[in-house]
């Protein structure tokens, strides 16, 4: 799946075109107070074997570093968030664990344990000393308990987020809805995030940026760094 | 009101993860609360800046639930948001993306007190149901909430979401609720949004990965099943 052109709906473009003064609120931001959030890129939904693996997600890989690049180029910090099961998450979220058999829960507790190979980022990652690594207990790294997110990106000032990784519809759409909800200026990189569908990519995109974010091409934020 | 489905790829896909269709099979009514979300004028009423109609549709399901809920012993939540002036500054990031004018529109609209502020009339409040009030499209942010407060108090462990819109408010409570180890339900014909597609890629996605989906009816049906088990 290679994407070049916004899957944004025209009529949406327009709604927030009225509602805004402009179809692209966000253009300007300080890289200073800017982190990139690059979410639960890790073998458990990339990796052709594992349970979660999401199709479209290898693709990704190359904008993920072009951005991560940019951003630290320009003096922004680069944070990798990871999904864990360990005994803390799976303890306090029977909401989720209810609703998966017993074969499928011990999966997941193996894979995304700490040591298990689908806890891994991807391989072709290019993750460097100087970023951080955040992990997560739920979908959204921003709920109440999840992680340690909002100490992190307090610590370095930022306010900006720029919202890229696996999956478009879960993982990256609860953690830019509720970061947006705690007063983040909230982006989401379209052709840096991926789905296990289109389908639900492409809704996911089109909700996030008529309520929560702004979503732009790779090229839109790259420039926009550049500036 | 929406011509709301499930796909039957993504029935298949809750089947083999989870075993069954349906992750809710029974409702135990005192630990149940129906949480319904900004059925305010600002989104109901003809002419108002938020106006979604289908909103006015769904007033009889939402009733006839909140009857339901109280008669099994649960509890009953109409969530209002407050948009006062100040929250143009606590949620900047939302506000400044708007013109000015259109940010002005929603704070008159939505401070209490404003136009579109009250809850819509045909709704029926009654005195034992809660009136609780959020200030971002989720309920539950930031933390700590009111909601989550009174959820507690009344040892709420199960939420049956409706409202408007669904996509926005509706989903991010229902999300967040869930994340927040709530098990939660959205109704599929108990909640509105501004077209059948958003509604309903918002409920297929829902049911995929946060919780259940399903019809005021077969809702209806599992509260009852609590009365008939008082009766025994």
């Amino acid at each position: 799946m290679t994407i070049e052109v916004s899957c944004l709906l025209p009529e949406n473009i327009e709604k927030i075109t009225e509602r805004d003064g402009r179809p692209h609120s966000l253009e300007e931001f300080d890289p200073k107070s800017t982190a990139l959030i690059v979410i639960d890129m890790q073998n458990f939904y990339i990796s052709k074997d594992q349970i979660s693996y999401c199709q479209y997600a290898e693709d990704i890989v190359p904008n993920v570093n072009k951005l991560a690049n940019s951003m630290r180029l320009f003096g922004g910090k680069v944070i990798w968030i990871r999904n864990i099961t360990n005994t803390q998450a799976f303890k306090g979220w029977s909401a989720h664990y209810g609703r998966m058999t017993r074969r499928r829960i011990s999966t997941r507790k193996k894979e995304l344990a700490k040591d298990g190979n689908g806890f891994k980022l991807w391989r072709d990652l290019d993750v460097r000393k100087e970023d951080l690594k955040v992990n997560k207990i739920r979908y959204s790294a921003f709920i109440p308990g999840a992680s340690n997110i909002e100490k992190v990106l307090g610590e370095y000032g930022i306010d900006t987020l720029i919202f890229c990784g696996v999956a478009t519809n879960v993982c990256v759409e609860s953690s830019a809805r509720d970061a947006m909800m705690l007063n983040y200026h909230t982006f989401i990189v379209e052709d840096a995030c991926a789905a296990s569908t289109i389908e639900g990519h492409q809704s996911a995109l089109n909700s996030l940026y008529l309520n929560f974010g702004d979503v732009q091409m790779t090229n839109q934020i790259l420039k926009a760094l550049n500036s | 009101m929406h011509k709301a489905t499930i796909k039957p790829e993504h029935i298949e896909t809750v089947i083999r993860r989870g075993g069954k269709k349906h992750s809710v099979e029974s409702l135990n009514g005192s630990a149940t609360a129906l949480v319904v979300v900004d059925m305010q004028i600002y989104f109901m009423g003809e002419g108002q800046p938020s106006e979604c109609p289908v909103a006015r549709e769904i007033v009889p399901n939402i009733n006839q639930l909140a009857d339901a809920t109280r008669r099994a012993g649960g509890l009953v939540i109409w969530i209002q948001t407050h948009s006062g002036p100040e929250s143009q500054d606590f949620w900047s990031a939302y506000y400044d993306r708007m013109t000015s004018e259109n940010s002005m529109k929603r704070v008159r609209g939505m401070s209490p007190g404003g136009s579109g502020f009250d809850l819509w009339p045909e709704l029926d409040v009654h005195d034992q149901d809660k009136i609780v009030p959020k200030t971002r499209y989720s309920a539950f942010i930031p933390s700590p909430s009111k909601l989550e407060a009174v959820l507690k108090e009344h040892s709420i462990d199960t939420l049956l979401i409706t409202g408007v819109s669904t996509c926005t408010c509706c989903e991010s409570t229902a999300r967040d609720g869930m994340m927040l180890n709530y098990r939660t339900m959205m109704i599929s014909d108990g909640c509105a949004a501004p077209d059948d597609d958003l509604h309903n890629n918002s409920i297929n996605q829902f049911y995929l990965q946060f919780g259940d989906v399903q019809s005021t009816d077969e809702v209806i049906a599992l509260l009852n099943q609590n009365i008939a088990a008082a009766a025994e």
